[in-house]
Protein backbone atom coordinates (compact mmCIF):
# COMPACT_ATOMS: atom_id res chain seq x y z
CA UNK A 1 0.00 0.00 0.00
CA UNK A 2 1.69 2.58 -0.96
CA UNK A 3 2.28 6.29 0.04
CA UNK A 4 3.97 8.53 -2.44
CA UNK A 5 2.55 12.30 -1.74
CA UNK A 6 5.95 14.21 -0.64
CA UNK A 7 5.31 14.68 3.24
CA UNK A 8 4.61 18.33 2.76
CA UNK A 9 1.40 17.96 0.52
CA UNK A 10 0.22 15.01 2.53
CA UNK A 11 -1.75 16.70 4.89
CA UNK A 12 -5.21 16.60 6.17
CA UNK A 13 -6.44 19.95 4.82
CA UNK A 14 -4.82 19.33 1.64
CA UNK A 15 -6.76 15.73 1.22
CA UNK A 16 -9.71 14.43 -0.73
CA UNK A 17 -11.56 11.42 -0.92
CA UNK A 18 -13.84 10.90 -3.86
CA UNK A 19 -16.10 8.19 -4.15
CA UNK A 20 -18.28 8.16 -7.48
CA UNK A 21 -18.43 7.64 -11.28
CA UNK A 22 -15.85 8.67 -14.01
CA UNK A 23 -17.02 10.77 -16.08
CA UNK A 24 -13.43 11.69 -17.83
CA UNK A 25 -10.23 10.07 -18.05
CA UNK A 26 -6.67 10.31 -19.96
CA UNK A 27 -3.43 10.37 -19.68
CA UNK A 28 -3.57 13.72 -17.43
CA UNK A 29 -6.35 13.46 -14.96
CA UNK A 30 -9.48 11.67 -13.83
CA UNK A 31 -12.65 13.45 -13.56
CA UNK A 32 -14.58 12.11 -10.73
CA UNK A 33 -18.83 13.08 -10.48
CA UNK A 34 -19.27 11.47 -6.79
CA UNK A 35 -22.44 9.62 -5.65
CA UNK A 36 -25.21 11.65 -4.97
CA UNK A 37 -24.00 14.76 -6.46
CA UNK A 38 -24.04 16.51 -9.58
CA UNK A 39 -20.97 18.24 -9.09
CA UNK A 40 -17.61 16.97 -10.86
CA UNK A 41 -14.14 17.10 -9.83
CA UNK A 42 -10.90 16.97 -11.99
CA UNK A 43 -8.04 15.30 -10.31
CA UNK A 44 -4.32 14.81 -12.01
CA UNK A 45 -1.85 12.48 -12.45
CA UNK A 46 1.79 12.80 -11.42
CA UNK A 47 3.67 10.21 -12.62
CA UNK A 48 6.13 10.33 -9.39
CA UNK A 49 3.12 9.99 -7.02
CA UNK A 50 0.07 8.21 -8.68
CA UNK A 51 -0.80 4.66 -8.65
CA UNK A 52 -3.90 2.66 -9.94
CA UNK A 53 -5.24 -0.66 -9.20
CA UNK A 54 -8.01 -2.54 -10.82
CA UNK A 55 -8.95 -6.08 -10.64
CA UNK A 56 -6.29 -7.09 -8.11
CA UNK A 57 -4.10 -6.53 -5.21
CA UNK A 58 -1.28 -4.91 -7.56
CA UNK A 59 -0.80 -1.58 -8.40
CA UNK A 60 0.14 0.15 -11.44
CA UNK A 61 2.20 3.45 -12.89
CA UNK A 62 -0.19 2.75 -16.10
CA UNK A 63 -3.69 4.92 -16.42
CA UNK A 64 -6.60 2.74 -15.53
CA UNK A 65 -10.06 2.83 -15.65
CA UNK A 66 -12.87 3.93 -18.41
CA UNK A 67 -15.52 5.92 -18.16
CA UNK A 68 -18.80 4.84 -16.11
CA UNK A 69 -16.25 2.87 -14.23
CA UNK A 70 -16.50 3.07 -10.09
CA UNK A 71 -13.60 5.66 -9.39
CA UNK A 72 -12.10 5.67 -6.00
CA UNK A 73 -9.61 8.83 -5.81
CA UNK A 74 -6.86 9.57 -2.46
CA UNK A 75 -5.95 13.71 -3.72
CA UNK A 76 -4.28 15.89 -2.28
CA UNK A 77 -4.01 20.09 -3.36
CA UNK A 78 -1.11 21.40 -4.72
CA UNK A 79 -0.98 25.14 -3.36
CA UNK A 80 1.09 25.75 -6.16
CA UNK A 81 -0.62 24.99 -8.69
CA UNK A 82 -4.74 24.79 -6.80
CA UNK A 83 -4.90 21.11 -8.80
CA UNK A 84 -5.86 18.34 -7.10
CA UNK A 85 -2.74 15.68 -7.44
CA UNK A 86 -4.09 11.63 -7.13
CA UNK A 87 -2.19 9.70 -4.92
CA UNK A 88 -4.26 6.67 -5.71
CA UNK A 89 -7.09 5.67 -8.06
CA UNK A 90 -8.85 2.10 -7.08
CA UNK A 91 -11.20 1.63 -10.06
CA UNK A 92 -14.52 -0.83 -9.42
CA UNK A 93 -12.74 -1.92 -6.26
CA UNK A 94 -15.86 -2.36 -3.37
CA UNK A 95 -15.64 -4.16 0.02
CA UNK A 96 -19.16 -5.96 1.53
CA UNK A 97 -19.49 -7.66 4.81
CA UNK A 98 -22.39 -9.75 5.47
CA UNK A 99 -23.35 -14.02 5.97
CA UNK A 100 -22.67 -16.92 4.13
CA UNK A 101 -26.02 -18.41 2.71
CA UNK A 102 -24.40 -20.66 0.22
CA UNK A 103 -21.20 -22.30 -0.77
CA UNK A 104 -20.22 -23.96 -4.43
CA UNK A 105 -16.73 -24.24 -4.62
CA UNK A 106 -14.90 -21.26 -5.28
CA UNK A 107 -17.99 -19.16 -4.78
CA UNK A 108 -20.09 -17.87 -1.60
CA UNK A 109 -23.60 -16.03 -1.76
CA UNK A 110 -23.41 -13.56 0.72
CA UNK A 111 -26.45 -11.60 2.25
CA UNK A 112 -25.40 -8.07 3.43
CA UNK A 113 -27.36 -6.61 6.37
CA UNK A 114 -26.53 -3.18 4.86
CA UNK A 115 -25.64 -2.76 1.37
CA UNK A 116 -24.73 0.15 -0.88
CA UNK A 117 -26.91 1.38 -3.38
CA UNK A 118 -24.84 0.68 -5.98
CA UNK A 119 -24.88 -3.18 -5.14
CA UNK A 120 -27.66 -5.70 -4.19
CA UNK A 121 -28.21 -6.94 -1.18
CA UNK A 122 -27.27 -10.12 -1.95
CA UNK A 123 -24.12 -10.63 -3.75
CA UNK A 124 -22.30 -13.56 -5.30
CA UNK A 125 -18.19 -13.66 -4.57
CA UNK A 126 -16.02 -15.52 -7.14
CA UNK A 127 -13.07 -15.81 -5.17
CA UNK A 128 -10.20 -16.06 -6.66
CA UNK A 129 -7.29 -18.62 -6.78
CA UNK A 130 -5.01 -16.31 -5.37
CA UNK A 131 -7.37 -14.72 -2.91
CA UNK A 132 -5.69 -13.25 0.50
CA UNK A 133 -7.13 -12.57 4.43
CA UNK A 134 -6.55 -9.48 5.56
CA UNK A 135 -3.08 -11.02 7.08
CA UNK A 136 -1.59 -11.43 3.26
CA UNK A 137 -2.40 -15.51 4.21
CA UNK A 138 -3.56 -17.37 0.88
CA UNK A 139 -7.61 -18.51 1.74
CA UNK A 140 -8.53 -22.13 2.04
CA UNK A 141 -11.60 -22.30 0.14
CA UNK A 142 -12.76 -25.19 2.13
CA UNK A 143 -13.08 -23.34 5.51
CA UNK A 144 -15.79 -21.10 4.10
CA UNK A 145 -19.67 -22.08 5.79
CA UNK A 146 -23.11 -20.88 5.50
CA UNK A 147 -23.65 -19.15 8.35
CA UNK A 148 -20.14 -17.19 8.64
CA UNK A 149 -19.54 -13.63 8.79
CA UNK A 150 -17.05 -12.48 6.08
CA UNK A 151 -15.63 -9.24 4.88
CA UNK A 152 -14.42 -9.32 1.44
CA UNK A 153 -13.09 -7.07 -1.40
CA UNK A 154 -12.77 -7.14 -4.80
CA UNK A 155 -13.93 -5.89 -7.91
CA UNK A 156 -17.33 -5.36 -9.30
CA UNK A 157 -18.59 -7.27 -12.29
CA UNK A 158 -22.28 -6.26 -11.92
CA UNK A 159 -24.52 -5.00 -8.72
CA UNK A 160 -24.71 -8.73 -7.81
CA UNK A 161 -21.60 -10.04 -7.95
CA UNK A 162 -17.90 -9.28 -7.29
CA UNK A 163 -14.34 -10.87 -7.99
CA UNK A 164 -12.79 -11.47 -4.58
CA UNK A 165 -9.24 -10.99 -4.20
CA UNK A 166 -9.14 -10.60 -0.29
CA UNK A 167 -11.74 -11.69 2.11
CA UNK A 168 -11.97 -12.29 6.10
CA UNK A 169 -14.09 -14.41 7.97
CA UNK A 170 -15.17 -12.49 11.22
CA UNK B 1 -3.04 12.65 27.49
CA UNK B 2 -3.97 8.95 27.28
CA UNK B 3 -2.80 6.56 24.47
CA UNK B 4 -4.23 3.04 23.66
CA UNK B 5 -2.97 1.09 20.54
CA UNK B 6 -5.96 -0.66 18.63
CA UNK B 7 -6.53 -2.09 15.02
CA UNK B 8 -9.01 -1.08 12.81
CA UNK B 9 -10.68 -1.77 9.97
CA UNK B 10 -13.02 -0.19 7.80
CA UNK B 11 -16.63 0.67 6.45
CA UNK B 12 -18.92 2.34 3.22
CA UNK B 13 -21.86 2.59 4.84
CA UNK B 14 -21.91 6.47 6.86
CA UNK B 15 -24.61 8.17 4.71
CA UNK B 16 -24.46 11.30 6.49
CA UNK B 17 -27.58 10.72 8.57
CA UNK B 18 -27.24 7.46 9.71
CA UNK B 19 -24.82 6.07 12.92
CA UNK B 20 -25.24 6.19 15.96
CA UNK B 21 -24.63 9.88 16.67
CA UNK B 22 -26.74 10.41 13.51
CA UNK B 23 -24.18 12.27 11.12
CA UNK B 24 -22.12 9.38 9.91
CA UNK B 25 -20.22 10.58 7.26
CA UNK B 26 -17.89 8.60 4.34
CA UNK B 27 -16.99 11.26 3.15
CA UNK B 28 -15.57 12.45 6.12
CA UNK B 29 -12.07 11.88 8.78
CA UNK B 30 -14.23 9.57 11.13
CA UNK B 31 -14.32 6.58 12.75
CA UNK B 32 -16.71 4.23 15.18
CA UNK B 33 -15.64 3.18 18.36
CA UNK B 34 -16.52 0.15 19.99
CA UNK B 35 -17.07 1.83 23.43
CA UNK B 36 -19.52 5.01 22.96
CA UNK B 37 -20.60 6.78 25.93
CA UNK B 38 -24.79 6.05 26.15
CA UNK B 39 -24.07 2.83 24.10
CA UNK B 40 -22.08 0.12 25.89
CA UNK B 41 -18.95 -1.50 25.24
CA UNK B 42 -19.50 -3.61 22.21
CA UNK B 43 -16.79 -5.89 23.01
CA UNK B 44 -17.46 -8.96 24.90
CA UNK B 45 -16.26 -9.54 28.44
CA UNK B 46 -12.71 -11.70 28.54
CA UNK B 47 -11.97 -10.67 25.22
CA UNK B 48 -8.42 -9.83 25.43
CA UNK B 49 -5.67 -8.78 23.33
CA UNK B 50 -1.84 -8.88 24.04
CA UNK B 51 -2.79 -8.68 27.60
CA UNK B 52 -5.31 -6.21 27.67
CA UNK B 53 -9.19 -6.61 28.31
CA UNK B 54 -11.53 -5.10 25.53
CA UNK B 55 -13.87 -4.02 29.12
CA UNK B 56 -11.41 -1.56 29.51
CA UNK B 57 -11.54 -0.06 26.71
CA UNK B 58 -11.71 3.73 27.21
CA UNK B 59 -15.84 5.50 26.05
CA UNK B 60 -15.60 8.01 23.79
CA UNK B 61 -18.36 10.57 23.33
CA UNK B 62 -20.31 11.01 20.31
CA UNK B 63 -18.60 14.28 18.16
CA UNK B 64 -15.40 13.68 20.48
CA UNK B 65 -12.32 14.05 18.13
CA UNK B 66 -9.13 11.89 19.06
CA UNK B 67 -5.52 12.29 17.30
CA UNK B 68 -4.91 8.62 15.46
CA UNK B 69 -1.34 7.55 14.43
CA UNK B 70 -1.25 4.98 11.90
CA UNK B 71 1.83 2.87 13.28
CA UNK B 72 2.96 1.19 10.09
CA UNK B 73 3.76 4.98 8.38
CA UNK B 74 3.11 7.03 11.34
CA UNK B 75 0.70 8.89 9.47
CA UNK B 76 -1.37 11.19 12.09
CA UNK B 77 -4.96 12.83 11.67
CA UNK B 78 -7.72 14.25 13.88
CA UNK B 79 -10.47 11.87 13.48
CA UNK B 80 -14.25 12.53 14.84
CA UNK B 81 -16.09 9.72 16.82
CA UNK B 82 -19.48 9.77 15.01
CA UNK B 83 -20.71 5.50 15.30
CA UNK B 84 -20.99 2.75 17.58
CA UNK B 85 -18.60 0.55 16.61
CA UNK B 86 -20.43 -3.53 16.19
CA UNK B 87 -17.93 -6.31 15.17
CA UNK B 88 -20.04 -9.04 17.03
CA UNK B 89 -17.13 -10.42 18.42
CA UNK B 90 -13.67 -10.52 19.74
CA UNK B 91 -10.94 -9.82 17.28
CA UNK B 92 -7.04 -9.47 17.85
CA UNK B 93 -5.40 -8.16 14.95
CA UNK B 94 -2.02 -8.24 14.07
CA UNK B 95 -0.12 -4.67 14.15
CA UNK B 96 1.51 -3.98 10.63
CA UNK B 97 4.72 -5.94 11.62
CA UNK B 98 3.22 -9.07 12.80
CA UNK B 99 4.96 -8.43 16.06
CA UNK B 100 1.99 -8.60 18.55
CA UNK B 101 -1.63 -8.74 18.77
CA UNK B 102 -4.36 -5.39 18.98
CA UNK B 103 -7.60 -5.13 20.04
CA UNK B 104 -9.94 -4.09 16.72
CA UNK B 105 -12.46 -1.39 18.10
CA UNK B 106 -11.82 0.95 15.41
CA UNK B 107 -13.95 1.44 11.98
CA UNK B 108 -12.81 4.18 10.34
CA UNK B 109 -14.85 5.26 7.65
CA UNK B 110 -13.32 4.53 3.78
CA UNK B 111 -12.58 8.21 3.67
CA UNK B 112 -9.86 8.12 6.91
CA UNK B 113 -8.64 4.59 6.08
CA UNK B 114 -7.56 5.33 2.93
CA UNK B 115 -5.90 8.74 3.89
CA UNK B 116 -3.90 6.52 6.88
CA UNK B 117 -2.73 3.56 4.76
CA UNK B 118 -2.94 5.52 1.03
CA UNK B 119 -5.61 2.34 -0.42
CA UNK B 120 -7.78 0.14 0.76
CA UNK B 121 -6.07 -2.37 -0.08
CA UNK B 122 -5.12 -4.14 3.55
CA UNK B 123 -8.52 -3.53 4.84
CA UNK B 124 -6.68 -3.34 8.75
CA UNK B 125 -4.25 -1.46 10.03
CA UNK B 126 -2.81 -0.33 13.46
CA UNK B 127 -3.38 2.67 14.99
CA UNK B 128 -2.19 4.97 18.46
CA UNK B 129 -5.53 6.76 19.15
CA UNK B 130 -4.42 9.94 22.19
CA UNK B 131 -7.29 11.43 23.66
Amino acid sequence: MPITMHKNLRTQDRYRFLKGKITQINNQSVVIQPYGSSEQTEAYFDPQVTYFWKGGLTFTKTVTGAVGDQGTVSAFRDDATGRLLVETLMVNHEQVRGTITGVNGNTLAVKQPKWLATLNPEVTLSLRPDALDFYDNRVDFSQFKAGQNVIAQGEILNPGQLDIYRIHIQ
Amino acid sequence: MSQITVGSSYYTLCDGSNGACGDCNNNDMQAAWANLSGFGNLEPSGCTCNGFNGSNLPAFSCNETVTVKDICNDVTASVKITDHDSPGGCYCDHDCNGYYSVLRAMDMTEHAFVYFTGSTTGGLTGVTVTY
